[in-house]
């Protein structure tokens, strides 16, 4: 993915002191103000499916994420003249998003369902409590597996992917949005608790829950091989 | 069992309590005394270091599921309108 350059701008970055690159991004908005349709469909392609995953975040059904989305690329095309690269292409293509997403009117009943999401089962072990001895020892009795010493080629496999994306989409909305901003998109975590609405600490129980579970479908999958 | 505790190896600080705090401990946000803590569990435990490697290694394996192309309804008639808002003002009369 080109995707890992740090995002810029926006006070939250600001503050950590990171320099803002000139990035693909940058070229895109060069090529979006010249009217480079090229540069808008690589744009549209290279977001959507991360806009798609958080509208469903605030709304009920894909049709209406998908029309969230379309609205947002509309907000995009429109608002262009008005954009003044204070924060980066994608944050402000975000934003849109995340706005366009509560105004949609179901936002009210997403959000609670959200932050419960976090708070509800947040005492809940990582890893089956099975998988530990008892007190006084608390070691591991049934280790992890060691799928992350085999090759490559085995982890980087389409069925691997194929995996890794399906425990992604099977995780609670809340749990998916956090994990696709954080550790996808690469936001920090101050960006991406604005941007939801979340305490650090729900918003990094999310993140917990979310990666334990994609560990856990990658061990079962090499464990069942 | 003071001083384990105090060294880090106390039971429950051990396997359980390590592998519920790696998110805290990779964002940097577990108290000083904590991060010392699971530092010391890592550096003895024989299988924990393998847990916090692999969810490292869960993330960055995510990152390499392609995004699905998927046909965004109404991409046509998104790019109309980037084309018409681009057209110069005399075209459009």
């Amino acid at each position: 993915m080109v995707d890992d350059m740090p995002m810029a701008d926006d006070e939250a970055i600001e503050s950590q002191g990171q320099p803002r690159p000139a990035s693909l991004e940058d070229a895109l908005l060069d090529g979006l103000r010249r009217g480079d349709e090229v540069a808008f469909e690589s744009l549209i392609d290279r977001h959507t499916p991360a806009m798609l995953r958080l509208a469903l975040f605030y709304v009920p059904s894909l049709a209406i994420a998908e029309e969230v989305v379309q609205e947002t690329w509309l907000g995009v095309v429109r608002g262009l003249g008005s954009f003044e690269g204070r924060s980066s292409l994608r944050t402000w293509i975000f934003r849109i998003l995340i706005n366009k997403a509560k105004a949609s009117g179901v936002a009210e009943r997403r959000t609670l369902p959200l932050a419960a999401e976090g708070d509800g089962d947040a005492e809940a072990p990582s890893v089956d409590p099975s998988r530990f001895r008892g007190p006084p020892r608390g070691y591991w009795s049934s280790p992890p597996n060691y799928w992350d010493e085999l090759p490559e080629d085995r982890l980087l496999a389409g069925e691997t992917l194929a995996v890794i994306q399906r425990a992604m989409e099977s995780l609670p909305a809340g749990q998916q949005a956090v994990f696709e901003l954080r550790d996808l998109q690469q936001w920090t975590s101050a960006e991406v608790c604005k941007a939801l609405g979340l305490s650090e600490g729900n918003q990094r129980v999310l993140l917990h829950r979310a990666r334990t579970r994609v560990r856990s479908a990658i061990e079962e999958y090499f464990d069942a091989r | 069992m003071k001083a384990l505790a105090l060294v880090g190896l106390h039971p429950w600080r051990t396997c359980r309590k390590s592998v519920d705090s790696v998110t805290e401990f990779l964002e940097g946000s577990l108290s000083p005394e904590d991060r010392t803590r699971v530092l010391t569990h890592l550096k003895v435990c024989p299988d924990c270091p393998r847990y916090f490697r692999q969810i490292e290694l869960t993330i960055r394996l995510a990152r390499e599921v392609p995004a699905e192309t998927l046909p965004l309804p109404g991409r046509a008639a998104l790019l109309d309108e980037f084309r018409d808002s681009h057209r110069p003002p005399d075209e459009e009369i």
